[in-house]
């Protein structure tokens, strides 16, 4: 399975702020898209979660075209977990990983349905946080509840909008791992946007990288980031230091100015 | 598998209080009936019918039964059955635990628009509106009720429905209005401004069969096309980013539903003047009962509006036989103390 994104344009109203947009990612992989602050990178995930409307372009998965596709068929093959997402009244863990079904029941929730539900829980070993309010739990149990009820939808393309930004160093990389092992045990295509050079170096397989509204280069993550490239991309001069777990990214200081300009 | 049975127990419970509020308010429907001014005895009534065998008094309490009580219970259980529904969609789709099916300024509209055909009527044609005019003070109401309604889904198309502009115009709105109800109390006459206070503060006085029809066709579609949405309404409270991925039609739920319940809510206080409170208490009560569970919640609190709405209007009715007081003032008392020990009683009622 393969999601190919070709000569994608969005942007608000008449402004248009991504362009040229094309890249592809592919199942059991995780692709990371990366870029300075509104590059477009949400706007990007947003048009291919179908909650922005593009402008024009094609959104293909196998050839097929996401957008013309059927809302409910949709919503069947891709799930998308928001940055940060607000709760009108207080719902249980259970209970909002239980909406994840929503595309597939009608009215009664069937053995099956609550058999994925409980498979999911125990995927992410949150078995634990069922009675809890969503809202009481800490950052990391809470995003893997949102992961949890991404999951359920049984999707073939997760979307994540910036999904380690609100977590700390030992969540990140245990969300990160989840997610790299969903890509492979379910043979998903794990679509992601995030700020955090180290850890798109050490997870991904397949890396975006966003300038000016347009993709500066696309790929193979260990190949794609360089110094260069980064200098270019984020106005900042970096230095590598390639270790076994991926590169690290260490700014240095002499070019500060530009973020200024 | 234990744990597959929790569940199931857990949903079966909240089963359960539905049920046991269904029943509930059979009860209650049937004490109503009882009570009054006149007492009747239902049973002694049917029995007469049954055995045709009637005796001095049937033609009166007949009547009394037929053509004054039963439809104001009905039109009673109607209304309170509309404001508990709108209170809970109202609730769920502008994410706001203070809202209710007034939030959007139907209720001032169409206190403007009764206030105008009692004041002005009262004014030049000398007549008294509040019950003669019966019909005609419920069509002003109902018309003006729409027009707020219509001012709020311009301005907030203009603002692409952003929801709290829909909020704050309606509020906006809403004053708007209360001010012109203020220029007819300050410009009337005693006797109109004296029917006005008590159409302002709700009752079911005037309640007949023609009403109960009116308002039953629009509770029942209301009804059952927010029940058979009832997922969609789950999926929003999860956030409307989340609901449109999960495959709602977010935009056209939101539209069709705001509109649907605040007309519904709008048609019955054109009949029964306004009555706060109901339509912002039944959904918490419901939801401290059986949870977030639209396909619940909505029944459920649909129900408990009905069986304040009617206890409260029993209670107006023969507390000061025999004189009546207005429903608005009971539902107030009755309902505030008991919604109170229903919030500090459960902390997770309403969202932080």
């Amino acid at each position: 399975m393969e999601l190919k994104i070709e000569n994608l344009k969005s942007g608000y109203g008449e402004k248009t702020i991504i362009k040229n947009i094309y890249f592809t990612a592919s199942a059991g992989k995780v692709t990371g898209i990366a870029g300075p602050n509104g590059v477009g990178k949400s706007t990007l995930l947003k048009c291919i979660a179908g909650l922005h409307k593009i402008q024009d372009g094609k959104i293909l998965i196998d050839e097929e075209d996401l957008l013309s596709m059927d809302r409910k068929k949709v919503s069947k093959i891709r799930s998308y977990v928001p940055q940060k997402s607000q709760f009108s009244f207080p719902m249980t863990t259970e209970e909002f990983v239980t909406l994840g079904r929503r595309p597939y029941v009608n009215w009664s929730l069937t053995k099956k349905d609550y058999e994925i539900i409980e498979e999911t829980l125990s995927y992410l070993n949150i078995n634990h946080l069922r009675d809890k309010y969503v809202d009481e739990i800490s950052g990391g149990e809470y995003q893997k509840v949102m992961l949890a009820r991404a999951l359920v939808q049984e999707p073939k393309i997760l979307l994540l909008d910036e999904p380690t930004s609100a977590l700390d160093i030992r969540h990140q990389i245990e969300v990160m791992q989840i997610l790299r092992k969903i890509s492979r045990e379910k043979n998903c295509i794990v679509l992601l946007v995030m700020h955090d050079l180290s850890l798109i170096s050490r997870f991904t397989d397949q890396a975006v990288f966003m300038q000016d509204g347009k993709v500066t280069a696309s790929g193979n993550t260990s190949a794609i980031i360089t110094e260069e490239l980064i200098e270019n991309v984020f106005h900042i001069k970096v230095k590598l230091l390639q270790t076994q777990f991926g590169k690290i990214i260490i700014p240095l200081e002499e070019k500060m100015e530009c973020i200024t300009e | 598998m234990q744990q597959n049975r929790q569940i199931h127990k857990k949903g079966r419970l909240q089963s359960m209080a539905v049920l046991i509020t269904a029943m509930l308010f059979i009860t209650i429907f049937i004490i109503s009936i009882h009570c009054g001014s006149v007492p009747i005895s239902v049973t002694h009534l049917i029995k007469q019918y049954v055995i045709q065998n009637y005796d001095s008094n049937f033609q009166n309490i007949s009547y009394i039964f037929f053509q004054v009580r039963l439809p104001r219970i009905v039109l009673c259980s109607l209304t309170g059955i509309a404001l508990g529904l709108s209170g809970c969609i109202m609730q769920n789709l502008l994410r706001n635990p203070l809202a209710s099916p007034f939030t959007l300024g139907v209720s001032n509209g169409a206190s403007f628009g009764a206030a105008t055909a009692m004041v002005l009527g009262n004014l030049f044609i000398q007549k008294n509106f509040l019950f003669s005019g019966y019909s005609l003070v419920a069509l002003n109401a109902f018309l003006f009720g729409c027009i707020s309604l219509g001012i709020v889904c311009l301005v907030a198309k203009f603002c692409k429905n952003n929801i709290n502009i829909l909020v704050l115009t309606g509020t906006a709105v809403g004053s708007l209005f209360s001010a012109g109800v203020s220029i007819l109390k300050y410009i009337s006459s005693s006797e109109a401004l004296k029917n006005l206070d008590i159409w302002l503060m709700g009752g079911f006085w005037g309640a007949n069969w023609k009403a109960v029809a009116i308002i039953f066709p629009f509770i029942l579609i209301c009804l059952l096309f927010t029940v058979k949405l009832a997922w969609d309404f789950n999926a929003m409270n999860a956030g409307e980013d989340i609901a449109a991925t999960l495959g709602v039609r977010v935009k056209y739920l939101k539209t069709i539903s705001l509109i649907l319940v605040t007309l519904v809510s709008s048609i019955c206080i054109a009949f029964s003047g306004v009555i706060g409170f109901i339509g912002l208490v039944a959904p918490h009560i419901a939801r401290s009962l059986v949870g977030v569970d639209n396909r619940k919640l909505i029944p459920e609190s649909a129900m408990i509006g009905s069986i304040i709405l009617l206890a409260s209007d029993t209670v107006a009715r023969t507390i000061l036989l025999p004189k009546e007081l207005p429903v608005g003032i009971i539902t107030s008392l009755i309902g505030v103390p008991f919604f109170i020990y229903i919030l500090t009683r459960k902390k997770k009622i309403w969202g932080n």
